[in-house]
């Protein structure tokens, strides 16, 4: 199939697996121009008055931060611009905190209590909160004065985000991979960006690719794993009892062993999550367009694999001070390897409804947005 | 001043228009290919600096217009103050100062705030709190860590008829039940629950030369249930999870203190001052019964040395600093 030719062709043909752009389709790169040294200012001087404040001012370091990353990521010259208003989110955080208290409370009294909202309230208001708190986010981001928006109704986030988990948790994970598939494309077809719809043309089949591909690592180390608790002699003993009995009578040499088999597992395990992680961001952007242009993403396992460790001894090892470097880091990377495709102009997108009708754009319709901070 | 570069955006499409921005007397100028535009400062939202990110101006017919040079808007804006939190972001030697300070409070917060936020809780909650927190803590260590005692009958009907004494001369609010329990981890133990129930380990027992050495961890442990350290030390945690979730910015994390009591309880992370609180009750209340508080001093020194106290978990190892506790025990003026 020719990938030459009417703006049309383009927009709906598919890039063969493996072959690049034609150099005729412009792609626009997502820049980032934030640095460690910058950062740190604002990250340290949020935590100290974080603390000063008993957490009062966690809503304000949020706002900043976030403002912070959003102002360095640029499209075409602009850059992204994050609008909550601190009170809003403090106003949020005190409800969520409120709840949660009220919860832990009541359940160390009554442990019926946690029942009772596992299965009848949680099922009931997680749909409306997670479509309160994407409405939250979408709407309090603008790129060139137009606000996103999140059009998504609570029956259909009903149905992604409670039945699909449950059907996951009753298969024991097989259908994990649909769930995520279907949270997603719920998420990305109901953004908006000014009034323009995103839309979603990924098939599932591509979500349950990359975690079987996960699951086959994870099997890989467990097999790894069992290596060293057999040489150690330790098997027989491991299928009677609990990890935990048996690693208090171990002793010596098997006790070495059996935390070499842990970590074989734990490393296993880690580069599941960063494989899903990158397969599941990839696949994402590049399915999602906007209009007549679409995204690409191309984050590299092994390159991601090298940041998150790297990044993660340099916390550990810095007790960590280099927390901000290391978020740095990853936003540089991941950010730089987005693209927008296609020939359509950025300039002729219209503003939605809301926005119209908010002259000032203070008040966006809802009173209490909540922000969870999911 | 010279016009600073500057995007206007109208609010209703994506078009970005370059204009040159110009404050002057007490008003903004926007002017570029079309567009000339005047609004009162007053009008404006303009937003607070962010490190070297563009800078939005609000504008009341509801477009906004983006400026890059945030030095320039600084100074052309020079009566308005600069944002406060800025100022601190951005220059070094505040930046340390901010470390520094970061440091030396969070380490104030968690090492004095949080147990005095956490007595002030504890004590304004009614004592039902403490029964029912971890009401099945008890019955769930049962379950994992005990096994049935291996006294003779005369032996425990001694020491219940002692221990039901000392109890009803110590007047604690919460009923208290003692239970005798062996255990091979916990080795020679004394746990005392919120909920009222205190086991006394076989070894325990065992390594006692006189049962007014008993009497004395049994003032102790009534002197945790006393000053209610369980619930204090669940709220604690709570506080500093709670804490460490909003520092790092996960709210995700605030269920994490829905921790389970039992563990909290077993791995026994009572502070030196709890253990000082509860020596102290001991105090008081041995010398009412009569007792010398010289027996428990012996019992700790010899749960010390004499290797009784093998396991992990035994009772010292939960128990900081024993010298200093024997020293307070048998200190006389």
């Amino acid at each position: 199939m020719t990938l030459e030719g009417s703006i049309g062709e383009v927009a709906t043909a598919r890039r063969p697996i493996g072959r690049p752009w034609p150099a005729s389709v412009p792609a626009r790169p997502f820049t980032f121009s934030g640095r460690a040294p910058e950062y740190f200012g604002i990250w340290i001087v949020n935590i100290l008055l974080t603390i000063v404040t008993l957490g009062i001012y966690s809503a304000w370091a949020k706002v900043r931060t976030k403002q912070y990353f959003y102002g360095n990521t640029r499209l075409d010259g602009t850059p992204l611009h994050y609008l909550a208003r601190p009170l809003t989110i403090l106003k949020g955080r005190i409800v969520v905190l409120v709840a949660f208290g009220a919860w832990a409370a009541i359940s160390q009294i009554y442990p019926e209590f946690d029942l009772l909202m596992l299965f009848l309230v949680l099922p009931a208001v997680t749909p409306w909160i997670v479509v309160r708190a994407l409405r939250f986010t979408t709407r309090n981001t603008s790129w060139r004065h137009l606000r996103f928006d999140f059009a998504g109704s609570s029956r259909k986030a009903f149905g992604v985000y409670v039945l699909l988990w449950a059907a996951a948790i009753l298969t024991l994970g097989l259908l994990h991979p649909y769930g995520v598939y279907r949270r997603t494309r719920y998420r990305v077809e109901n953004l908006r960006y000014g009034e323009t719809p995103f839309t979603f043309d990924a098939a599932a089949r591509a979500f349950n690719r990359a975690y079987l591909v996960a699951a086959a690592i994870i099997l890989a180390s467990l097999l790894a794993a069992a290596v060293p608790v057999v040489v150690s002699g330790a098997a027989p003993a491991l299928l009677e009892n609990t990890a935990e009995e048996t690693s208090w009578r171990l002793a010596g040499t098997d006790a070495i062993l059996f935390l070499l088999a842990v970590l074989l597992l734990v490393i296993g395990v880690a580069l599941a999550f960063v494989h899903v992680g990158v397969a599941v961001a990839n696949l994402t952007w590049n399915h999602t367009r906007i209009g007549d242009l679409r995204f690409r993403l191309e984050l590299s396992f092994p390159r991601m694999l090298w940041i998150r460790l790297s990044n993660l001894a340099a916390i550990a090892l810095s007790l960590g001070l280099m927390i901000p470097w290391a978020r740095v880091r990853v936003a540089r990377y991941q950010v730089s390897r987005l693209q927008l495709i296609g020939a359509g102009a950025l300039d002729r997108f219209l503003a939605g409804e809301v926005q119209r009708q908010g002259a000032t754009g203070a008040e966006m319709g809802e009173a209490l947005e909540l922000d969870l901070g999911l | 001043m010279t016009p600073l570069q500057a995007t206007y955006y109208d609010g209703r499409t994506s078009r970005a228009h370059p204009v040159a921005a110009a404050v002057g007397g007490d008003r903004l100028r926007l002017q570029g290919e079309g567009i000339d535009l005047d609004y009162a400062l007053g009008a404006l939202a303009v937003a607070p600096r962010v490190a070297n990110t563009p800078r939005r101006i609000g504008l009341p017919d509801g477009g906004a217009c983006e400026v890059a040079d945030n030095d320039g808007l600084d100074r052309a804006l020079a009566g308005r103050r600069a944002g406060f939190a800025y100022r601190l972001e951005s220059r070094p030697a505040l930046i340390l100062a901010a470390l520094l300070l970061t440091i030396g409070f969070g380490w104030g917060l968690i090492e004095y705030g949080v147990p005095w936020a956490a007595r002030v809780i504890a004590f304004s909650l009614p004592r039902d709190v403490d029964r029912e927190l971890g009401r099945g803590a008890a019955d769930t260590l049962d379950e994992w860590l005990f096994e049935a005692p291996a006294m003779s009958e005369e032996r425990f009907a001694a020491l219940n008829q002692r221990f039901g004494e000392v109890v009803k001369a110590a007047r604690v609010d919460t009923p208290v039940e003692i239970r005798f329990r062996s255990s091979a981890t916990l080795g020679a133990n004394a746990i005392a629950f919120p909920s009222g129930i205190i086991v006394f380990t076989d070894e325990m027992v065992d390594a006692a030369a006189n049962d007014d050495e008993l009497v004395g961890v049994l003032a102790h442990e009534l002197g945790h249930i006393h000053h209610r350290h369980g619930l204090r030390a669940w709220l604690q945690s709570s506080v500093t999870a709670l804490a460490v979730a909003l520092l790092t910015g996960d709210a995700t994390s605030v269920t994490a203190f829905a921790a389970a009591l039992p563990a909290v309880l077993v791995e026994a992370k009572f502070s030196r001052e709890f253990e000082a609180e509860a020596d102290d009750y001991a105090l008081g209340l041995l010398t009412e019964l009569e007792v010398s508080p010289q027996h428990l001093a012996d019992l700790l020194l010899r749960l010390e040395g004499g290797g009784e106290d093998e396991s992990v978990l035994g009772y010292l190892s939960s128990h900081p600093a024993t010298a200093e506790r024997i020293e307070q025990l048998t200190y006389r003026p």
